[in-house]
This record gives structure tokens, sequence and C-alpha cells, in this order.
């Protein structure tokens, strides 16, 4: 029998169990009594300085290809329309091996950094300068859904934490009248075909850290935020006067001890009348001057839904919000089996139509605030393409299918080395071959950016003292400024 | 179609199973002078495979036929078997018959070649027109397997062999005279034994055994043992110790350096320096070995467990202690509650009012709150008869079972869709949990009910019921993407992906053990080896999930002539394959093979099943039911009852109800949980007995929320039981109950699950769950259990009161308090649907009317049936004013968000 476990130490003192409901089992009501009782404050404390407050994910789902995009392999140009060599034993998912493809999009330096990047996004090329690309990820899967999960969760399996409700169990939330992490899907519907809410639960943390999805048009933002029958402002504000009197009255037949989860219901309910304010107000585009609207394109049909998204995406985080995630498409648009060129639905000259210039109007619009140096921005997708076409032996096409060995994603923000690329990948863009990134890297990365060691950001569950990054993960130094 | 069809086709496939049974069950009874008959490679040449002469399959076969020798296979074999393996026939309409003549009478023993050289397909065999295998899949490029074995006699000298469905690559056939157990070819794994208790032999060996090998076993076997290897230093034994030891000389060993310099152990505490002078002594003594290697496993350190960890020792049976205050016991678990509560010199607390302990004892047995004209007779007349007759009357009823079924269900994580990318609807699962819930209500005997789950269809070959309740193998998620698109690598690792789920829910939600963390090491914290990981994943490697449920196996009722069709959800095994432990849980580096085999650890019951590592697939499922059920099995009885005693007061005896394991809490009263547990076994392992005895304990009849300074001070979670719990009511609780006091609750039980969210085929051959449905209708306002607990299809007011989806077990309900809750509950439109047919209903009872006197009448009501009182006079004229200027439907909303309503005292 482990000695440690002493018959003592079964029994929690209260502060322990205070602790425990904020750290652990309860809510982010109690965090105003435990601020009263001068046990916590808000926001929590972060394991060491940090150098963001806050995450803006930008989710470009189905897997971009990084050999058209920010990964320039001329090697490819010279060895176009050849057979891959046999010594890469490809594991393509659709099975189909068809010839070499060059870069569908001209690739050149950009900036003063040089950062080559390709056309595909030509406004996010014109603030290169402001970017962080990592050109040697590597995921485990080559199959969507897993891969998807990784990306936001650490885990292939379904049912994990994702990595925004981690950052908000870690931290706490900036504000009392927000949720602190915030899912934004795009006009296409939430993400089901990327497996929709598993990207943003909670999972085993408290419910208060799940992913809360924002309609950014339509009636209600969040289910339920105001009633299903239309009451005057007099009833709404006389039901929460009756209400908290009723529960007062009830708090004060039980002890003090047992009244804590009692009176944070009862603060909990002021916290809900604020938030049926604040979100239609910060997802109220009215006062936004013309000059921001364009900076987005939000005035252009092929990206005024992105557009939007990334505006409130600006708008939540300057209202506390700690995490943003934002969704493109259904979760899996990017997927060019086909045609990479097409301008439609699973192309990539058609989707980045949709998000280049509202994500460069957002990274401008966050310099320009001055938000930029304490958010980072994070635009990921799960998985790479492969650097032939998905076509028949001996033929080309202009498709490429799924592709885990190598891929690109990019970052900008605060505590990183700007026009700066990281890792490399092998002539044909096919293995990472130079400084290795792997999700658990990038999400301890993540953490490390918001003042968390992923080491020590943890919690029991079922047998287990959890990690986002499970047993891996190490921060990417060479990364950071 | 009618219900009493639907069982009827159910019933055929437990007859499917019967014929299967029987057939197998033959190939039981082993005969040691089997002999080889006859090898035909298919489409090669004559060869000679493990001594033994095949022959050529010649032309007249009359079948598609190629060879790919270039194909690695999956596991490797001999180069003869590989070349007869790697070139196949096969039929292009997916139906492969061949007939072999000239057969001698009596039993023959048939194995069939196959193997897969791209994409899986499906297919069932047939052997003189029985069918023998069904929808088989043929796997990844590259493996193959040896089916079999079947035992047949010829007719005439004549036996068919054929298969349906999907094009078969059939290698070759091996015929055997007789009826062969297991095939000589097949590798003897010898079983694992626990380790003998320590003899030592010499003194010296003994100070290595007790003193030596225990400091190393905590500080070094972690990294550097045979299947670790860090550093390529194996310091179990003392071959593996020799190139870091100089016996005599410290000064030379670089153990002794790398422990001396704090180089070694790496981030770890320093060895303590009476530790670093006993191992310094040692070598300097000239380093002797001990009796036996190291084992990790041996004894628990500051670091794990070992063999000696309590939750794995027997359960005994305690003495029940003695008390000062002999008046307040009423149970014996109420004599062990007292027994602690003296020794810490604290008071358990008075006895709840009559109103609080039938509001308790009706939402903790049935999830539901009593009536007002139940309170109302109880209250009149709370005397003990009363209590018990309460009590009885709530385990008797079907919701009961309802209620207690949830608990289960969350356990093992039951879903009633796919998951991950094709995340379609389960249409069928409801039959399981229909099973669950008449078990609980039937007090089926626990170890039954875990029987049945885990080999119902093995063990109750003619029980339709039993059929169903393997459900459990299939509930979980499966990713059909994964096992079935895609390459073959990435269809591998699905495959482990998924048996590491199956074997992580069976090992927690049975035995309190996370096995699955040893699926790519030995456990970091238990003594559970890499290698017992994959035995039991050898025990549940038959159970496959299915795109399409299990249907329409039509044959003939032999047992009853009935031709009733149904579906349901359930198991369809399939012949595994052999189980390799896989290195660091890779799948491209397979090393020993292993036999279906319990856990060394558990102390007691025995680990050896006696089964070969291919063993037919009902008898591994068998051996693990048995195995769990054994009386002398340390874990099964004491897990289930600490689960019950968490369902009634809030927290375990065991905080957590799925980990025993070193990751777990200790118990606060071990002989209690001893002695509940041995009592389980002893009178049947009845549910309902042991939840009647817990809920007519004093101590569970206890206030909550009391004043006890001194209780508080050194026991804040009354682990102790000097109170009762204050506790939330669960998501389902908080919609049970709104249905049941607004009068809308539908009592109707079981058959298919209602919607509450809305199911939309997606762009992906998936199911996509979207807006909640708003239809307050009969369907809708049934009990929560009978929504559809579909994978991502969480309704907004349950997820925000902590429903979990059920993708990964939950075994504790979290009781959080969020602003999310509180809008749910004043604005859904189910919410504001029960306020407003509670309104309607008091009005019909009292009085319509709007004046203050009406009012008052109505105000009166809708406390009575809400919060099951009257209002005091301060109360009834504060919401009379309400009422008046915001109307009865939003004081019922009031009320549903008050804490008095949504806790239990």
């Amino acid at each position: 029998m482990a000695p440690e476990h002493t018959s003592s130490s079964i029994l929690p003192s209260r502060r322990d169990l205070l602790r425990d409901a904020v750290c652990g089992i309860g809510g982010i009501a109690l965090v105003g009594l435990l601020q009263r009782d001068q046990l916590l404050a808000a926001p929590r404390k972060s394991h060491h300085p940090a150098r963001v407050e806050r995450v803006i994910h930008i989710f470009l789902g189905g897997g971009l290809s990084q050999v058209d995009s920010f990964d320039h392999k001329p090697t490819l140009e010279k060895y176009h329309d050849k057979d891959l060599p046999a010594e890469f034993q490809a594991d393509a998912f659709f099975g189909k091996i068809g010839r070499l493809h060059q870069a569908h999009y001209p690739f050149r330096p950009r900036g003063n950094s040089g950062l080559v990047m390709s056309d595909l996004f030509p406004e996010l090329a014109e603030i290169a300068d402001e970017l962080t690309v990592i050109r040697s990820m590597k995921a485990e899967t080559a199959n969507h859904i897993p891969g998807i999960f990784q990306a936001n969760t650490g885990f292939r399996q379904m049912g994990f934490p994702a990595f925004g409700a981690w950052a908000s169990y870690g931290l706490g939330s900036l504000t009392e009248e927000l949720p602190s992490f915030i899912v934004l899907p795009d006009a296409r519907g939430l993400p089901h075909a990327a497996g929709g809410a598993f990207n943003w639960t909670n999972g085993f943390l408290p419910a208060e850290h799940q992913g809360v999805p924002l309609a950014t048009r339509g009636a209600q933002p969040i289910p339920d935020l105001q009633s299903a029958r239309p009451l005057t402002a007099e009833t709404v504000a006389a039901r929460f006067e009756l209400l908290k009197e009723i529960n007062r009255e009830h708090a004060a037949t039980v002890t003090a001890a047992a009244a804590d989860p009692l009176l944070a219901r009862i603060h909990s309910y002021e916290l809900a009348a604020r938030m049926q304010t604040a979100i239609p107000l910060a997802m109220d585009f009215a006062a936004e001057p013309e000059h921001i609207a364009a900076l987005y394109g939000l005035e252009r049909d092929e990206c005024r839904d992105t557009a939007r998204n990334c505006l409130a995406a600006r708008r939540l985080i300057e209202r506390g919000v700690r995490i943003v995630q934002l969704w493109t498409g259904d979760g899996v648009s990017w997927d060019a089996h086909d045609n990479i060129t097409g301008n439609g639905y699973k192309s990539h000259t058609g989707e980045a139509k949709r998000v280049d210039r509202p994500i460069a109007g957002l990274i401008r619009d966050l310099r320009q605030r001055g938000l930029l140096d304490s958010t980072l921005v994070l635009i990921t997708s799960e998985f790479g393409r492969t650097p032939y076409a998905q076509a028949n032996a001996g033929t080309l096409s202009k498709g490429r299918d799924h592709h885990p060995e190598a891929f690109s994603i990019v970052l900008a923000g605060g505590g990183l080395k700007p026009g700066f690329a990281f890792g490399a990948t092998d002539e044909l863009g096919y293995h990472s071959v130079e400084n290795i990134v792997t999700w658990p890297d990038l999400h301890a990365t993540v953490l490390h950016l918001l003042g968390l060691d992923h080491e020590r950001l943890t919690v029991y569950y079922n047998g287990l003292q959890r990690r986002l990054t499970n047993v891996h993960g190490h921060v990417l130094h060479d990364l950071l400024a | 179609m009618p219900f009493r069809r639907l069982l009827g086709k159910l019933f055929l496939w437990a007859c499917c199973g019967v014929m299967l049974q029987l057939t197998l069950g033959g190939s039981l009874r082993a005969d040691d002078t089997a002999s080889f008959l006859r090898g035909i490679n298919l489409n090669g040449p004559a060869l000679t495979i493990a001594g033994r002469d095949w022959q050529a399959g010649g032309p007249d076969l009359g079948q598609g036929r190629f060879e790919k020798q270039s194909v690695p296979l999956i596991p490797p074999t001999d180069p003869a078997r590989s070349q007869m393996i790697r070139s196949s026939v096969w039929d292009g309409g997916g139906q492969n018959r061949l007939v072999l003549k000239d057969l001698p009478p009596g039993p023959l023993t048939v194995y069939l070649y196959v193997w897969e050289d791209n994409n899986t397909e499906t297919y069932s065999v047939f052997v003189n027109g029985t069918q023998v295998l069904t929808d088989f899949q043929s796997g990844a490029e590259g493996e193959w397997r040896r089916l079999g074995p079947w035992i047949a006699e010829a007719r005439d000298g004549v036996l068919e062999l054929s298969s349906r469905g999907g094009a078969a690559n059939w290698s070759g056939i091996e015929l055997w005279r007789g009826r062969l157990q297991r095939h000589p070819d097949d590798p003897v794994v010898p079983p694992r034994m626990r380790p003998q208790p320590l003899t030592p032999a010499t003194p010296v060996q003994k100070h290595f055994d007790t003193v030596i090998a225990p400091l190393l076993a905590q500080h070094c076997i972690e990294c550097h043992n045979p299947s670790e290897k860090r550093g390529d230093l194996d310091l179990t034994t003392a071959a593996g110790a020799a190139n870091v030891l100089v016996a005599g000389q410290p000064a030379d060993s670089l153990l002794w350096l790398q422990v001396e310099s704090g180089e070694m152990p790496k981030k770890r505490p320093a060895l303590a320096a009476s530790e670093q002078k006993l191992l310094r002594d040692w070598i300097t003594q000239g380093a002797h070995w001990g009796s036996q290697p190291v084992d990790l496993f041996a004894k628990s350190t500051l670091r794990r467990a070992g063999y000696d960890w309590w939750s794995l020792q027997p359960v005994q049976q305690p003495q029940l202690p003695p008390v000062q205050n002999q008046n307040w016991p009423q149970t014996a678990a109420d004599r062990f509650i007292l027994a602690q509560l003296e020794t810490r010199q604290l008071q358990p607390s008075p006895p709840a009012d009559p109103r609080t302990l039938i509001r308790r004892l009706a939402f903790d047995l049935t999830g539901l709150p009593p009536t007002s004209a139940e309170v109302l007779e109880f209250t009149a007349q709370p005397d003990e008869a009363a209590y018990t007759a309460l009590v009885d009357r709530y385990l008797a009823s079907p919701q009961f079972g309802e209620h207690w079924a949830r608990h289960w269900l969350d356990v093992i994580r039951f879903g009633e869709s796919q998951g991950f990318e094709r995340n379609k609807v389960r249409e069928n699962a409801w039959r399981f949990r229909d099973w669950v819930i008449d078990a609980y209500n039937a007090d089926l005997p626990y170890d039954e009910f875990v029987k049945r789950q885990i080999a119902g269809d093995v063990l109750y070959p003619q029980d339709l019921s039993a059929l169903i309740a393997t459900g459990y193998h299939v509930c979980g998620t499966w990713d059909q993407v994964g096992h079935f698109e895609g390459s073959a690598a990435m269809r591998r690792v699905a495959r482990e992906d998924h048996l590491e789920d199956l074997v992580g829910t069976l090992g927690q939600a049975f035995l309190g053990l996370s096995v699955q963390c040893a699926r790519c090491h030995d456990h970091k914290f238990d003594p559970i080896s890499q290698r017992e990981y994959y035995q039991l994943a050898a025990a549940l490697g038959g159970v496959r999930q299915l795109v399409a449920e299990r249907d329409g196996i039509t044959l003939a009722a032999t047992e009853q002539q009935r031709d009733f069709k149904g579906l349901a959800h359930v198991i369809r095994p399939e012949q595994p394959p052999l189980f390799h432990v896989l290195l660091r849980g890779n799948v491209t580096r397979p090393g020993d093979v292993v036999a279906p085999e319990g856990l060394i650890a558990l102390r007691g019951v025995e680990q050896c099943w006696e089964l070969d590592p291919q063993a037919p697939e009902g008898q591994r499922r068998q051996k693990l039911a048995e195995w769990l059920t054994d009386r002398r099995n340390p874990l099964t009885a004491r897990v289930y009852v600490n689960r019950v005693w968490q369902s009634l007061f809030g927290t375990g005896l065991v905080e957590t109800p799925s980990e025993f394991g070193f990751q777990g809490g200790q118990p606060s009263h071990p002989e209690l949980l001893d002695h509940l547990a041995h009592r389980f076994m002893e009178e049947g392992w009845r549910v309902k007995p042991l939840i009647r005895e817990l809920v007519s304990s004093v101590t569970y009849r206890q206030q909550s929320a009391v004043a006890q300074p001194a209780a508080l001070e050194v026991d804040a979670g009354a682990r102790l039981r000097w109170q009762a719990p204050l506790r939330r009511l669960t998501g389902e609780e908080v919609r049970d109950a709104l249905l049941s006091v607004s009068g809308a609750l539908n009592p109707a039980q079981g058959g298919p699950s209602f919607r509450d969210v809305q199911v939309k085929i997606g762009s992906n051959n998936n199911d996509e769950f979207t807006t909640p449905i708003e239809d307050f209708t009969p369907e809708t306002c049934r009990r929560t259990i009978y929504r559809l607990w579909a994978r991502s299809g969480g309704q907004p007011l349950l997820t925000n009161f902590d429903c979990p989806d059920p993708s990964v077990s939950a075994p504790r309900r979290m009781s959080t308090i969020t602003p999310l809750q509180a809008l749910s509950l004043l604005n859904s439109s189910f919410a504001v649907n029960c306020a407003q047919r509670l309104a309607q209903q008091v009005q019909q009872a009292t009085s319509a009317e709007d004046s203050p006197a009406a009012i008052a009448q109505q105000v009166t009501a809708l406390y009575d049936r809400v919060l099951l009182r009257s209002p005091t006079t301060a109360e009834a004229a504060r919401a009379t004013s309400f009422v008046q200027a915001h109307g009865l439907e939003q004081l019922a909303l009031v009320l549903f968000n008050t804490n008095e309503f949504l806790f239990v005292r």
C-alpha cells in the first residue's frame, strides 16, 4: 500500500473542496466565492509569464496542400509528371498513386523577410512579415475525423477536451459576461462532417469550459439566450429578482459550508442576465466603420461569410473571450481530391477566396489596434496533401490525396519570430525531415505562449492524470522570439 | 413491424447461434489420434508445409485464379506456406464452391486458408451447406487466416465447401481425420505464472531479494526492464546488469557512478543517503544477485502498485466492529460507519425530516420526485413500516430500472450512433437499453448481468434476451472510415484503437483497472504487463462492429416454429486472428503470440484459462465471463457495490469508481467495502436487497447541510458520512422532474428511442444532429433515458446540466454551475412548455380566475406541485403579486429554477 495515501488524506478540508470546485468539479460562479474567501484570484494564475492572453484558431479542415501553399519544392517542378520513386512506399488513403505534380500556384519570396509563399493566398502574402510558418508538421493519421480530433484535442479518439477548453480551464475567464471559449461556424452550418461538437467539447473538464458555438446570423446567437416566448423587459427582470429572493431565503436555511453551491447558482443567474445583453452587443457590427468592414472584405460576396466571423472574432476577444475557434466550410472543404484549382467546394482556389482577405484583414486589424502582440492567431489544417496526383498509376490529375507525413501551418502574433519559417520537408515535400513537429508539440507551444506548462496542466479523470498532450509534447522554443 | 415479429427474427439468429455452437462444440472434444489426411494447394504446385505433403490443386476447380508473391504476409509465416497462401482461387460472382471427393467416413477436421491481396471483403463460409462462419472480414492487404477448425462428415465420400458474399481468395484446404482441437503448427504459449513466494537459498540472496531488489524496483526498473530497456539496459537480472556493475568496485561501476552523481534516476528524486549506502555496500560486498529476477510488480512502492495492492487481495469477511452507541445502528453498514466516527470522536447527524427523506429516496431510487399525495401520506405517518413500504414500492416500480440503468449505461458509454466521420444512428440499439432496464427491474443477479453482456450468446444460445445483452460489446464508438476505407496501415491502426477502447471499457467498468494503459508498455502504475493487455484483447478480438446491423439471417427455426423477424444491434462475432504483443503498441512490430487469459495480479482467481491462441471465439468470451464473475475475483464485487454506494451517497467508499488501482483513491471504510462485497456475493449478487439494506440504514437517513463545526474541520467532504450529501439533480432528473411535476410525463416504457434533436443525412453519408426539436408531444414527453443517445447529438438543456456525451465512460457525473444552465432552464421551449402545462393544470384544478383569492389558491397549488410544500404567508403574498403582474406560467418557471427544486437534501 502506498504510504502517501494515509487515512487522513482521504478527508479533504473545505479549502481543498473549494479549490477542487474551481479546478476540478465545479463552476465559473465559484470563482466569485473564492475571491470572497481570498482563495483564488481571477483570472487564474498562469504557470509562467504569458506571451499572449488569447487565441484565435482558424481551422481550414480537409487538408491544405503544403506544396501548393507554404512549402515551395522546386524539385517537384523538375520531376513533374514522373513516377514517385519506389523508396517512398506510398500509402495513399484512396490507393491511387498518380504521378508527381508540381505546385498549382507560383511561389515567390514575400515582404522584407523573404518568406516564400505561393499565390494561393495573395492577401496573406502581403503580410508575410507578420507570419510564422511551420513546414514540418507530421500527423498520425490520413483519416479526416481522427486527424481533426487530434488537431483539436490531441487524441485521435473522440470525447477528449479541446485545447480551447484546456486553455479556459487553465487560465479562467477574462470576462464574466461571455463564455471563455467561443466557436464560430461558417454560414454553411456547424462542421458536422468534421465531427462537430467533439472539436470544442469540454470532455471531462467542467462544462463551463465547453466551446459555445455562436451563430453570426439568425435570431439567437446561442440557444435559449432569450425566452422561447417573448417577454417584456419587466417580466425578465422580475423573474430574476423573485428567483434571487427565493434562493437567498433557501440558502439561509443551510449552513455556510453547504451554501457554497447554492450561492454559486444565485450568482450564475446574475451572469446569465448580463450575458443576455453582452452577446448581442458583441455580435452587432453596426458601429464598425466602413473602412474596417472593407479591411475584412465584408462588402465582397465571395468572402463575406468568413469576414463576418473574423470581425466577430476580434470583437469577442476585445471583450475578454479567451479562445475563438473559427471554422471554414463544413470542416472538410479543403479536401481537394479532384481539383485543387477548381472554384467550388473541395477546391483550394475556391476556398482560399473565401478566407484570404478576411484572415489578412483580421491580422492587420489586430496589429493596428495593438492587439496582435497579446493574441495568437493559428491557421491550421489536420494534415496535408500528397505531392503526387490522385490518379491512376502513370497519369496526372489536378487532385491530391490525404497526406499526414508532412504539412504546413501558419501562426501569427505575440511571442513568435515573425516572417520566419521553421522546419523542412524533403525535396518532394513528402516527409517532414527537419525539426519535425507533432500536434502535441504544437499544443504544448500554444499553452506555453498562454503561460501554461503542458506537463502541469492536468486533471484527474477516471484513474488517470490527464493532459492535453497525453505523455508527449515539447515546446518549440526555436519558434519563439 | 409488429413486435412479435421482431422478436421472432431475433429468435432465428439465436437458433443460428445454437447451430454454430453445436458444430463447434463437437470440436472441443479433442481426439489425440487425429491424423493429417490431405492438403491442397488450390492454385499452385505440390509442396511440403511443416513436414506434411500437400498436393497441387488441379485444373478442375473452374474459378478465377491469381498469384501475388511480393505481398508481405501478416503475420509472417514459413516460406512454403507463404507461397501456398499468396496464390489463390476466387469467383468473381462471390460464390466459391469446391467439392472434395474420395473421403473416408467418420469425423473430419476442415481448415480453409484465405488471404487478402487488396481491399477487405466480407463473406460467409459453408460446409456441406451449413453456415460455419458469418460475414467474415478478410482484413487488410497481406492478412491471411487459417479458418476453422470445422468438424464435418463426408456424405458418400463427398464434402462441399463454399462461400458467399464478397470475393474470397481461397489459398488452400487442409483436412484431418478425426477431431483436431489444436492445430500442431500453432505455437504453444506457456501461461505466465504468478511469481512464487520468495524462497531465499542463501543469506546473500536473501539480502538482495529483500533489500536491494525493492530498491532497484523503486528507482531503476521502471525504465531498465526487459520490455522498456532504456539505454539498452535491463536491471532485472544479473546478466542484464553485468555491464554497469563491477563486483567489489563501486568506483568502476557505472550504476553507482550515475546514482552518486545524481545523473540517475532521471526526472525523479535521487536515492536517499541511506539507500545510496545500501547500494554501494552491496556492490562493495560483491554485487551478489538474488534468487530470482527483480520483479517490478512484486511490491507496491511510492510510485506504483504491486501484487500486494489492497484492491487485488481476496475479499474478506470482516467482523462487525464494536460501537459505544448501541442504539444508533440499524444495519451492519451503520456499525462500520459509527465505529469510525466514534474513533474520531464525531457524531452522526440527526435523521432528516420526513418530507426531505421521501424526496431523497424517490430521486435516488426512481430518478423522479414523489407526488404530493405520496408526500402527504408519508408525512402524516412517517414510521418505520411506512418507510419500508415506500422503499419496497419504489424498488418494485418500473421507474427504478429506468433510473438505475442510466448509471450503468454511463459506465459502459452506451451510445446510439457510431461516432466518427460516418456518425450513423444505430436504429436498434434501444433493445440493449431496454434489456438493461429490464435486468434492473427483474433484479437479475449482477454476476448474470455481467455474464450475459460478455457472452450471453454463447452461454444461453436459445435465449433471445441473452443475445440482446451482448449489445454491450457494440455500444461504443466505431470508426467506419478507419476500418473500411483508407489504406491497409490505417485500417490496422483503427482496429488497434478500437481494441484499446474495448479493453479499456471492460477493465474499468468491471474491474476498476485501467488495463488499456498497458497497450504500448507495461502499466506505469499497476501490476499489469503489456502482454496481459494483449491477452485480454485476444479475448475480445472477435468483437467486430458492423456497418449494417445484425439482420435477416433466416434459418429454419428448429426449437419453436415461429417465423418472426426483427433487428437488434448485437454482437456478430468472428474468429479472431492470432494475437501478438505489439512492441511499443506498433502494428508493424508483432512480438510473442498470446492466448486469451486473465490478469495475474488478481489474487485468488486463476489467470490461466487453458485456452489455445486459436481457441474458438465463443470460448474466449465464455472464459472471460466466468473469470469476471468468479467468486474469488477480488475486484468485480468490490467495484460494483462501490458504484451502488456512490449512487446513493454521492461519493463512493472509493472515490474513483472505475479506478481501484494506484491512480485511484483509497477506501474510506475498507472493512465496510469488503463486508458489502462479501455479502453481495454470498446472497446471490442481487442488487435490490443491497440497495434496500443501504437505504434502510440510519446513515442514509441523516440530515444534510448540518452545522457540525468539529466534523467540518476534519472532514469537510463528509466522507466519514456524518451527514447526508446535498446534491444537484442530474440533467435527466431535471428534465424528468419538470415533466413529472407539470403532469406532462408520458410513462410509456421501452421501445424505439424518441428524438429531441433533428437528425439530418449529411453530405458524407453521416447523420447530423442539428437543431433541438421543440415539439411537446407525448412522444417527446417520455423519460429522458428513452431519448436517442446519439454521439454528438446532445440537447442544450441536458448538455448544460452535465449529461456526458456517450463517447467516453462517465463513471461519475459532474455537477457544474454555469450561466448557460440558467438560460436553458428559464428560456428553452421545453421549460416554457412545461411551465405552461403546469399552469393550465393548476388553473383547471383550482380556478382560472384572476381574483386575488383565486391566484392565491393557484400559488399554493403550484408550490405544492413543484416544491412539495405550501408557501409561507410571506411567500404566498409575494408570489401572488408576481403572478398578478406576470402570470402563473412565469411563477412556474421561477420555481423550476429554484435551488430548492434543483437540489436534493
